[in-house]
């Protein structure tokens, strides 16, 4: 008689089932394989398949000018690597621009104009039309009853050349530069020594380096070159001095670091020079240059090492060595060059740094500081353009930034300080959502790096003249403009004459220029060969060179001492007062393209948090000391308050921080996708005054630990 | 009464088995012709006489071709070299329109896994057989069988699905490249693949 089936066995069916499922691939296989599936969320951008080439370009994330060459899959970019031997690089790419590449999907890139409705931090962020803009930009232009200012970070380049066109042909418009950090030593020697010629510095040839403060062998200039030259120091016999109030990463590295008080530079430097003199340690040929030698030997008494040691923190025997040691050991260079995050020195410090390199006879001398030329086709762009100092505050109505973002800091403060408070409208040209283009009216994205051509001329430090052209790597968005489209579409709203000409026409003309100058070496990156500008036959087959990748560098020229110059007699003590002992300092610092979110790849970022290979966005180091008067240890979150406002920051203790010092971090940020909320959230650059004469680098600062 | 117990426990185990083993693998595995079939045997035999490194080619600066393009094929078959329905198929649909044909690659890594053919056929004296197997002597080509959940390749994972390898070239996976790594002695971090 046949057995009826049973609730019992059916669970014992179920539980054979159970426990034969576990013999089976089924739950390890589906284990495994969500596993996999998980490393293939839509957030992770699909590579594309394809055969496999090499692209060369050259990077144009800072004006340094290295060469790139680049790995593709079907013709996208996926590895960027430097171009050995190359002139400037010297094949070496720094970490932000081995992901350069990586840009183009920035959680923060904009592919189509927006505007931000309402100024208050209710404001929203839209989409809009590119053509209803430009009807709106041009008519606020018209009607501006300010001035019309196109702010340009990034000088001397054919666009600029279009900005400085433009903004001549519109009532009240001005074409303002931002002088490069890099290159304020230069610049302030040739304000003082009233000439247009472009200097550079001879480092290969020079002796010794006396930093100001400059990140020489932390991403400064073009990194390659420095790294090249320091590598073989035991070769060249190169010295560095590091005169700085932080342990940086220069300053653990240099031949000698001076710890000296933050904004106390300029003071000993004034202390070097007075040893100079005192102890006539300046060649008479320098002193018979000096127009008013006699008068500044008897100003700079003032400042002799035994007056000036407290306020420095620099013993007066360590001064007169330094200063024994820079006479010893010529050719020298002094030289300036802010930190990334900590903002330019203020001009007074600058012409006393650049008047030191007048002192020991640095200018126009081989391993010192070098005239060089022009770029065939190019002007010096220092020479004759308004600095952003020079405008007056409040003036200005209409603000368009062009799009290039150096690397280094830039607080909103310095732009908003000129704006007139009210009716303002900013336009900002910037690809990135990123803390300037934040607070914007307009953003209109040109393209990014890598997608669009672009002229490189590495001013900033190199001895001699060069010209690089970046060709694209990856595909231009289809809603971008670029920056020259831009401007050819407000003059044709504003009926004011532009040039039909297009980019690479006007590169074309360059390349034409350098050409018939028969002047320089042409590197090329697919073969690292270098042949002279005579040899290649027509101005088309520079052209052709430089579309597979090449830099032109200059031939360096003869140099010619000074004839004579005047130093300034009118610095005080008093100038370098910062504040009160006992008060709380804060000093920003960061890394060159970090202390911005569009520059470096969220990716790097992620790896910077993981490896605490760079203090994050957000963490200030204190001494112990000062921690202990506090009570603060590590980890812990703490309120940072200043004028300005305050925010929640995390304590890290480090013995190589001056008590009283706070140092903050400015970068990187975290880079989430969240991009509005963490750019209307406070940051250290948001803390830090920003002084009448552009510079935020010490603040007075309270701390207290914060108890959430 | 026990007995018949045991039988209904082993029937569900049994059970289990069948599923698991037999229908687990042909709902997980989806599976895909190639856009044509192409014979090796016939290019790498006496009748053509090419070499594996012929089409796959290595550069002389390292780069890897892998599949090559219908350019190549196009080298030899820019017209119909024979009556065939694939050779029609090459020539009318890929050759002369200039269209890459979609091959489904069965030892295709995921992304983020970083191998290099040259390393390993030049430096590490690897046979293409190795890895490939008799891929390179075979007159067609085979069932491109894809993972619905990973979008890998079945070959990745192992072709038996036991995941117990009958011979050296079956699995790619990671634990696959660190066996053979040891094996050879080859003390890799993780970055030398996954960069």
């Amino acid at each position: 008689m046949p057995k009826t089936i049973t609730r019992r066995d059916v669970l014992k069916f179920v539980g054979g089932s159970v426990l034969g499922t576990f013999l089976t691939p089924i739950p390890w296989k589906l284990l495994d394989d969500t596993a996999i599936w998980t490393q293939n969320w839509s957030l992770t951008p699909p590579l594309s398949h394809g055969p496999i080439s090499n692209k060369f370009s050259v990077c144009t994330l800072c004006p340094a000018g290295c060469a790139v060459k680049a790995r593709c899959v079907a013709g996208m970019p996926y590895m960027l690597s430097g171009v050995a031997h190359h002139p400037l690089s010297q094949g070496i790419l720094c970490p932000r621009g081995l992901a350069g590449h990586h840009l183009s999907f920035h959680p923060y890139r904009l592919t189509v104009p927006h505007k931000f409705f309402g100024k208050d931090e209710n404001s929203r962020l839209s989409a809009i039309v590119y053509d209803k803009t430009s009807k709106e930009i041009s008519k606020h232009i018209i009607e501006n009853k300010g001035s019309v200012v196109l702010l340009d970070r990034q000088p001397g380049r054919i666009i600029s050349s279009i900005y400085d066109q433009f903004i001549k042909n519109i009532p009240n418009g001005r074409y303002v530069t931002f002088n490069p950090p890099e290159e304020s030593t230069l610049l302030t020697l040739q304000k003082i020594t009233d000439t247009s010629t472009p200097l550079g510095y001879d480092f290969e040839y020079t002796k010794m380096i006396l930093s100001f403060g400059t990140p020489l062998l932390d991403g400064w200039g073009t990194p390659g070159r420095l790294m090249k030259i320091f590598r073989e120091k035991k070769e060249n016999g190169i010295k560095l001095i590091q005169v700085e109030h932080r342990q940086s990463r220069t300053a653990l590295q240099a031949d000698t670091w001076i710890p000296v008080q933050p904004g106390r530079e300029g003071l000993f430097a004034l202390t070097l020079a007075n040893i100079l003199i005192s102890e006539k340690l300046v060649p008479q040929n320098i002193i018979r240059s000096i127009n008013n030698f006699q008068a500044y030997k008897i100003f700079i008494e003032q400042f002799a090492p035994e007056l000036t040691c407290e306020k420095t923190g620099i013993a007066a025997g360590v001064a007169r060595k330094i200063a024994l040691e820079l006479i010893q050991s010529t050719p020298s260079i002094a030289c300036s060059g802010s930190d990334p995050g900590g903002g330019p020195f203020d001009e007074q410090t600058e012409q006393i740094i650049a008047e030191l390199n007048l002192l020991l006879g640095n200018v126009g001398r081989t391993g010192g500081i070098v005239a060089k030329r022009d770029v065939p086709g190019y002007k010096n762009p220092s020479a004759s353009h308004t600095n952003w100092k020079e405008i007056p505050d409040h003036s200005v109505q209409v603000l368009i930034i062009d799009s290039a973002d150096s690397g280094y800091a830039f607080p909103w403060d310095i732009i908003e300080q000129k704006l007139i408070p009210t009716n303002n409208v900013v336009i900002s040209l910037s690809p990135f959502l990123n803390e300037i283009a934040a607070h914007a009216d307009y953003i209109i994205p040109s393209a990014v790096y890598y997608e669009t051509q672009q002229d490189i001329i590495p001013s900033s430090s190199s001895s001699v003249a060069s010209f690089s052209v970046s060709f694209p790597l990856n595909p231009k968005r289809k809603n971008t403009i670029d920056n020259i489209d831009f401007i050819k579409n407000i003059s044709k709203e504003l009926g004011i004459p532009a040039s039909t000409a297009t980019f690479e026409e006007l590169l074309k003309e360059k390349v034409s220029a350098i050409y018939s100058s028969r002047r320089g070496l042409i590197f090329t990156f697919s073969d690292g060969q270098s042949k002279r500008t005579t040899e290649i036959q027509s101005a088309d087959d520079l052209w052709k060179t430089f579309t597979e990748g090449a830099t032109w560098v200059d031939d360096p020229i003869p140099q010619h001492t000074l004839v004579k110059f005047s130093l300034n007699t009118n610095y005080s003590h008093k100038a370098f007062d910062v504040g009160q002992a006992e008060s709380l300092i804060l000093v920003p610092y960061g890394w060159r393209g970090t202390v911005t979110t569009s520059q470096i790849s969220p990716i790097m970022s992620k790896v910077f948090q993981e490896s605490e290979l760079r203090s994050f966005a957000g963490t200030v180091s204190i001494n112990p000391m000062t921690a202990s008067k506090l009570n603060l240890q590590e980890s812990d979150t703490a309120f940072l308050k200043t004028e300005k406002g305050e925010m929640n920051v995390r304590i890290k203790i480090d013995n190589a921080v001056r008590p009283g010092l706070i140092e903050a971090a400015v970068g990187p940020n975290l880079n989430g996708v969240d991009a509005k909320d963490e750019l209307q959230s406070t940051t250290v650059l948001d803390l830090c005054k920003v002084q009448n004469n552009g510079t935020w680098k010490i603040t007075k600062a309270t701390l207290s630990k914060a108890y959430v | 009464m026990k007995y018949q117990s045991r039988v209904i426990f082993g029937s569900g185990i049994i059970f289990s088995l069948i599923i698991g083993w037999f229908f687990f693998p042909m709902v997980l595995f989806k599976s895909e012709s190639q856009p044509l079939q192409y014979n090796h045997k016939i290019h790498t035999g006496e009748q053509a006489g090419i070499s594996c490194e012929d089409c796959h080619v290595i550069d002389t600066d390292g780069r890897f071709h892998g599949i090559p393009t219908v350019a190549k094929c196009a080298e030899c078959h820019s017209s119909q070299l024979g009556t065939s329905e694939n050779e029609k198929i090459l020539v009318e649909q890929y050759v002369l329109p200039n269209l890459e044909i979609p091959w489904r690659i069965y030892s295709l890594q995921p992304d983020n896994a970083y191998f290099s053919h040259v390393t390993h056929v030049r430096l590490g004296q690897l046979k293409c057989e190795e890895c490939h197997g008799t891929h390179g002597s075979s007159e067609q080509l085979r069932i491109f069988q894809v993972n619905r959940i990973s979008g890998y390749s079945r070959d990745i994972w192992n072709a038996s699905f036991s995941g117990m390898q009958n011979k050296s070239r079956e699995g790619m996976k990671m634990d696959d490249c660190i066996q053979c790594h040891e094996q050879r002695g080859r003390k890799d971090g993780c970055i030398a693949c996954h960069k």
